[in-house]
């Protein structure tokens, strides 16, 4: 689920506004999910040492 | 960070906010300690994600290709990775991969696993893994295929090597004829190479031209209607 609004919003450089038209979800929710998608990614990266 | 713009930090440093929402969020940032501390912390991640591409081409490639010509990444990314000493984010690409695949394991996207890539569509050749540098095709016209090119002198002439990236789409799900030119300096032009390819496939394939890499001035990528989709110059 997290993965899809990163790819999304990523990987296709898609805005919030289109992704959530192609997810078929509301724009808040990809919002929220980009928000915890990179926050869990900063936090693996965070226990390999590789940022703060 | 209870505010109602705690959830803006990711599409703020992915660049997918709307411009209006984005003004918005600076706005708001420049008033807020905690959605600030959240953009930072998250600042730098794009730019990790983003080397993927350079690094694995055949399994993110098609994808972050097309991101990458979009250049949305706020100014902010790019001061943060700018700042970041070179041997350092070496180091961290290397690690980002391996917590990436971790994350990414079983994406869908038409990206393929990164452990397991796809066997390629209608490969005629796969890269070898210290494959030469690459360049990238320019887009002519609106598409959404990607390509990138390979040069190599032999006695015969030049041998050029296309990787070509068409991504999923959901409208459509024809395979379509493209075709790749090599134009030489006076104006000769030699077809490399023809090939189907429809969403979610990936082509690499070799042609070798006559012409040398001194006469060689320009590739292009054709549809079936001649129309010139991407194109190369030579330096």
């Amino acid at each position: 689920v997290h993965r899809e609004v990163l790819v999304e919003c990523f990987y296709k450089g898609r805005s919030i506004a289109e992704a959530a038209a192609r997810l078929g979800i509301p724009p808040g929710t990809v919002k929220s999910r980009t928000h915890y998608a990179l926050q869990s990614l900063r936090l693996v990266l965070a226990e390999m040492g590789v940022v703060r | 960070m209870k505010c109602d713009h705690a959830f803006d930090d990711g599409a703020y440093v992915l660049g997918a906010l709307s411009p209006s929402e984005r003004a918005s969020f600076e706005r708001h940032l420049a008033g807020c300690a905690a959605c600030r501390e959240a953009v930072a912390s998250i600042a730098v991640l794009p730019g990790l994600l983003g080397r993927l591409s350079s690094l694995d081409a055949d399994t993110v490639g098609s994808v972050t290709a097309e991101f990458a010509t979009e250049q949305r990444i706020p100014r902010l990314v790019a001061a943060v990775t700018h700042a970041r000493r070179k041997d350092r984010a070496r180091l961290v690409v290397a690690v980002v991969v391996t917590a990436a695949v971790a994350l990414f394991a079983g994406v869908t996207a038409g990206a393929g696993r990164v452990s397991d890539p796809p066997p390629s569509v209608l490969g005629t050749v796969s890269r070898p893994p210290s494959a030469p540098a690459m360049f990238p095709m320019v887009a002519q016209v609106e598409t959404k295929a990607t390509a990138e090119l390979a040069f190599r002198e032999t006695l015969a002439g030049t041998v050029i090597t296309m990787h070509c990236a068409y991504p999923m789409l959901s409208e459509y799900h024809k395979a379509y004829l493209f075709r790749l030119f090599a134009i030489g300096a006076d104006g000769q032009t030699e077809q490399v190479s023809s090939w189907m390819a429809g969403p979610g496939e990936e082509v690499t394939l070799t042609g070798t031209v006559r012409l040398t890499m001194d006469d060689l001035i320009r590739v292009e990528l054709r549809n079936r209607e001649d129309l010139v989709l991407l194109a190369y110059n030579l330096p």
